[in-house]
């Protein structure tokens, strides 16, 4: 009888962990066949970790044939290639809005890319995205708007964005996508974070010659960490891999980390993003933060604004609702009800269709949940 | 075309690697973006011809190099980086500048 050989599911996590300390092989197996690696090849595009095949299959981690090794090397191209357009975007959009006098940070891909891995070919991305200070949120749209793109979304309110939300999306006239954040995310944790410390410390990355503004290491490790938890029940392995990653190779301040992160009532995002890490990428995880998190209760705020991210039942409105709790004052969450009930007539064409429908949509969302967590 | 006319007509004028350009190296391949719509990939014969130009270097001065370091005529050489190097002009990866301190050689 033949051994099977492994799928997608058993080797993700082999490739996603090539160079971390103990990332092994992925034991005695003979090439995929033609099939086997085209199904492997999908899953690597969807987790964006391209680079990492290339590296497993040159390190001899992942056994392939020539003819497998240029379809890799030819996949990964493809993604550098798009990589430079947008880093050559960032560059631009950066320089546009330092001379607006607007103050911002690069995130994500490019930055990590830069400050984490040996090598920036290892780490691929998908569009640019940039903190805006939120008294220039407005303005900064206008701008981009200004230089041919459209931003996807409409605010429920003027200022909405600029005051509760995570950010906006705006579509250049090439197609790249420019994400521009308020915060890290929406809903409860998003809005627990207060932007003017994100903006008080800065480090910067030269890219093609142009010194662009970053969140310093701390932050951009919790960045990294809210990404994988939160953005997606199921975050991609390249998320993950940019927690092990940082881990790894910055000089991270633990007791910072886990201050700031209190600060933001977010001490289970963090737990939960290095939970991920470890459980599914195959390497060793035992600095302290890893250990911390093995043994970290969440509160019951934690729990329940957690599972507004990542259960069956997440959505935007969920998150919302939840979110109202995290606001710390009641002038703000009466604000922050009144742009949500009560959207722009812009908001709604674009959205939800119409007030009846967003109206039945919180009642369900009060009923399904009468008590303040 | 002007500038990808100008380099191959004089030794007055140097090629460079130009600054403010967006890379990335994968096994022996380089992308490279400068000011064209997309990267242009700069595969192993292209990769030698490309690093002699991380100084300033004249048309012949590039050509004497390669000749010496491949063993090929320069007549080939010559006929062969041509077309190339008027690319990576047009794609702004090269940069052309007039160096009027240099005689021109007979």
């Amino acid at each position: 009888m033949t051994k099977e050989s492994p799928g997608p599911g058993t080797l993700l996590p082999v490739i996603a962990a090539q160079g971390l300390p103990g990332a092994t092989g992925i034991g005695e197996m003979r090439p995929l066949t033609a099939q086997g690696f085209a199904n492997l090849m999908q899953a690597v595009a969807q987790q964006r970790i391209q680079g990492h095949l290339v590296a497993a299959i040159e390190k001899g981690l992942l056994p392939a044939t020539d003819h497998q090794y240029s379809l890799a090397h030819e996949a990964h191209l493809s993604m550098l290639a798009t990589d430079l357009l947008l880093e050559r975007l960032l560059v631009e959009t950066s320089t546009l809005l330092t001379g607006l006098g607007v103050s911002h940070r690069a995130l994500k891909g490019p930055v990590v890319a830069r400050t984490a891995y040996p090598d920036p070919a290892l780490r691929s991305f998908g569009d640019v995205d940039l903190l805006i200070d939120a008294a220039s949120f407005d303005d900064t749209v206008e701008a981009l708007r200004a230089a041919g793109g459209i931003p996807r979304f409409e605010d429920p309110r003027p200022r909405f964005t600029a005051r509760f939300g995570k950010g906006v999306c705006v579509v250049t006239p090439s197609g790249l996508e420019i994400d521009l954040h308020r915060v890290f995310n929406s809903g409860a944790f998003g809005l627990a974070i207060d932007q003017d410390e994100l903006l008080a410390e800065s480090d910067s990355v030269v890219i093609a010659g142009t010194a662009i503004p970053v969140l310093s290491a701390p932050y951009r490790f919790l960045h990294a960490c809210y990404h994988a938890a939160l953005g997606s029940p199921r975050p991609r392995f390249s998320s993950l891999r940019d927690i092990a990653q940082i881990a790894s190779t910055t000089s991270l301040d633990d007791r910072r980390v886990l201050s700031i992160a209190t600060g933001w009532r977010g001490l289970a995002v963090l737990q939960r993003a290095l939970s991920l890490t470890r459980v599914n990428l195959t390497a060793t995880f035992d600095s302290p933060l890893f250990r911390w998190a093995e043994t970290y209760v969440p509160s019951r705020f934690e729990c329940r604004a957690l599972e507004s991210y990542v259960s069956d039942s997440a959505s935007y409105a969920r998150q919302a609702a939840v979110g109202f709790w995290a606001l710390s004052s009641w002038r703000q969450r009466a604000s922050y009800a009144r742009a949500l009930l009560f959207p722009s007539s812009d908001y709604l064409r674009e959205r939800e269709g119409s007030h009846l429908r967003r109206w039945r949509r919180a009642l369900s969302l009060a009923i399904s949940r009468n008590t303040e967590p | 075309m002007t500038a990808a006319l100008d380099f191959h007509e004089s030794d007055l004028v140097r090629l460079r690697q130009a600054e403010g350009i967006f890379w990335r190296r994968t096994g022996e391949s380089l992308l490279v973006l400068g000011t064209g719509e997309s990267p242009i990939l700069i595969d192993r014969p292209g990769l030698a011809v490309w690093d002699v130009f991380e100084a300033p270097r004249t048309l012949a001065e590039a050509v004497e190099i390669l000749s010496r370091s491949h063993g090929v005529t320069r007549t080939k050489v010559r006929a062969d980086i041509l077309p190339f190097l008027g690319e990576l002009v047009e794609a702004g990866i090269l940069t052309v500048n007039a160096d009027p301190s240099r005689p021109e050689e007979s």
